[in-house]
């Protein structure tokens, strides 16, 4: 027999689920712009962006309460972006597509312009997916190495590795420095 | 490494970002793809398994309307699921599946259905009949019956709760518009409407083989009734009497093995950790067959002896595999591997169905057999990576 809680509990839910929605709703006009452009460079295509984002909100949306109260939305989304990335990666055509340390043929970009960006993503393009995770975390979303290692469940020395590394593979990529004008300083 | 050069990388990254364009997710977008991964992970239990009871079954009375009496309900720890399925039934119809808008099954049936709106689900009834869910027009859902010519029969006002049946296509249930569930048995013309009135906001999981109108076991999941509970497993008899499944070792439960006595479903599901495994249990005494951290969603074969199993990870546009594991011992029988997976089906007890795309976008209808031997390609039909497949499977 139903006790009186569990009849309440089940009077209000139709309230609770309004709840959910209208605040759901507010926060789906305010983070999907940034949450798609750190999908598209975890996976580097807008479908696939678009079809992880998807499910990480979807999971987000059975999660509300729970994740709402531990104010760390954005954070919970990022992990399931990464997540979904990884699970992506490992469908088949997707591991035909994984990269290895040996870095694409192509030529060194003489100036930070339109080239030497795509350089940039080219590079990490190349990077396996919890690497590729790290650099977008820690350059792109400006997480601290800490934080970064907390969404991917890695340790510290983990992100240092995968940061570093991915910066040796940009040097080697374009010789002399990133930044616009440091060629100029070389001379 | 410099900050310069940190800097530039992040710059580099900015720009790059901006392709992603402007999302266009709408709340009715993201609450689709939560219905569904909800469907797949079946009534999550807040808390995870230490928040579950030692009792196998416990009464509950939820129900209203019907002879629904927490009184007539089995004493908890005495599961009866067993009673009303009937594991000798060897009656079996083949799936069908739906390839560019025809409906076509292994036994020869091809037709284009007469039906509006397109086909969201599809169920057989039957040798000649089937059963179409779909959303003719103003979002609202409708169950179509179906002769073998695809002549729509007759119509019904549907709640969109699912539309299921018991895996061997002869019987198959939805929830009217009224709340009440339809059971559609092979061989009958018309649904009878069982009496009992479901909670609303109800999804209906699965029906039990052997069914008959005056004993019918399904389960269905209804929204959490404690306080800090997502969901709850019920299984529901035709007589209106109900059951709240907790099995201890599960925290959702995704299928129940074809005679009732076996369950399957996740024993973890940790988001954060990025764990996710699943098990067989013994549904009477609780006991834990096995368990792997290596596949999920586990889907039992019509004669209950075997599994059919993909990634842990489930919730992505495709998987990587797909494998049969013993029921009693979980030890892979078969796998396929080297295709995106996207659906999967038993069609006999022996064979399989999956729904695949290769390295080159090819959609494919693969038939394997659980005994080995090269897939037999079923279907075959040019789409793109990472593209939806033009080949749904159907029940």
């Amino acid at each position: 027999m139903r006790t009186a809680t569990e009849v309440e509990h089940v009077g209000t839910r139709g309230t609770e689920q309004e709840r959910v929605d209208a605040e759901f709703t507010a926060y789906l006009h305010a983070r999907p712009g940034a949450l798609l452009r750190t999908a598209y460079l975890l996976t580097g295509d807008r479908h696939q962006a678009e079809d992880v984002l998807q499910t990480a909100l979807a999971k987000l949306y059975l999660s509300w309460d729970k994740v709402r109260e531990r104010e760390a939305t954005d954070g919970y989304v990022r992990r399931i972006l990464v997540n979904e990335t990884t699970s992506l990666w490992r469908r088949p055509f997707k591991r035909r597509e994984r990269a290895t340390d040996v870095l694409p043929e192509g030529g060194v970009e003489p100036t930070y312009d339109e080239g030497q960006r795509a350089a940039v993503w080219a590079v990490v393009s190349t990077l396996p997916p919890k690497a590729r995770a790290v650099v977008v975390l820690r350059y792109y979303e400006g997480l601290t190495e800490s934080e970064t290692a907390d969404v991917l469940g890695v340790s510290v020395g983990t992100v240092k590795s995968q940061g570093s590394r991915a910066m040796a593979l940009l040097r080697d990529r374009t010789p002399g420095h990133l930044a616009p004008g440091s060629r100029e300083e070389e001379r | 490494m410099s900050t310069h050069d940190e800097q530039a990388f992040t710059e580099a990254l900015r720009i790059q970002a901006v392709g992603a364009g402007t999302p266009t997710l709408t709340l009715d977008d993201v609450r689709g793809r939560a219905r569904g991964i909800r469907r797949r992970r079946a009534a999550v239990v807040a808390g995870g398994a230490a928040a579950l009871v030692a009792a196998a079954v416990l009464p509950v009375a939820l129900l209203v309307g019907g002879d629904s009496s927490p009184d007539s309900l089995p004493p908890a720890g005495d599961p009866t699921v067993s009673d009303t399925a009937n594991p000798e039934v060897e009656v079996s119809y083949p799936p069908g599946w739906v390839v560019d808008g025809e409906v076509r099954s292994s036994d020869g049936t091809a037709f284009t259905p007469d039906v509006r709106g397109g086909i969201s689900s599809l169920l057989r009834i039957g040798a000649d009949r089937w059963l179409v869910g779909g959303y003719p027009g103003r979002g609202e859902f409708q169950v179509s019956l179906l002769d073998a010519t695809g002549t729509t029969l007759a119509t019904y006002d549907a709640a969109d709760s699912g539309l299921v049946g018991d895996g061997r296509g002869t019987a198959a249930m939805w929830l009217g518009d009224d709340g009440r569930r339809r059971l559609l048995l092979a061989g009958a013309e018309e649904p009878a409407t069982l009496p009992t009135l479901v909670p609303e906001g109800s999804q209906l999981l699965a029906v039990l083989s052997g069914c008959s109108i005056e004993s019918c076991t399904n389960l269905l999941e209804v929204d959490g009734v404690a306080p800090g509970e997502d969901s709850a497993l019920l299984r529901v008899e035709s007589n209106g009497d109900v059951t709240r499944l907790r099995i201890p070792g599960l925290v959702s439960v995704t299928e129940v093995s074809p005679d009732g006595a076996l369950a399957t479903g996740y024993s973890v599901v940790d988001e954060d950790a990025f764990e996710f495994c699943s098990a067989v249990v013994d549904v009477a005494t609780g006991q834990q067959l096995w368990e792997t951290c290596d596949a999920s969603s586990m889907r039992f074969s019509p004669d209950g002896t075997k599994v059919l199993a993909i990634d842990a990870y489930l919730d992505g546009f495709a998987q990587s595999f797909v494998e049969v594991r013993s029921t009693e011992d979980g030890k892979v029988l078969h796998s396929l591997e080297g295709y995106s997976v996207l659906d999967q089906r038993w069609e006999t007890a022996e064979t399989y169905l999956v729904s695949a795309q290769d390295d080159r976008g090819e959609n494919l209808l693969l038939r394997l057999h659980v005994d080995g031997g090269e897939p037999e390609v079923v279907e075959r039909r040019q789409g793109s990576l990472g593209d939806p497949s033009s080949i749904r499977l159907g029940g």
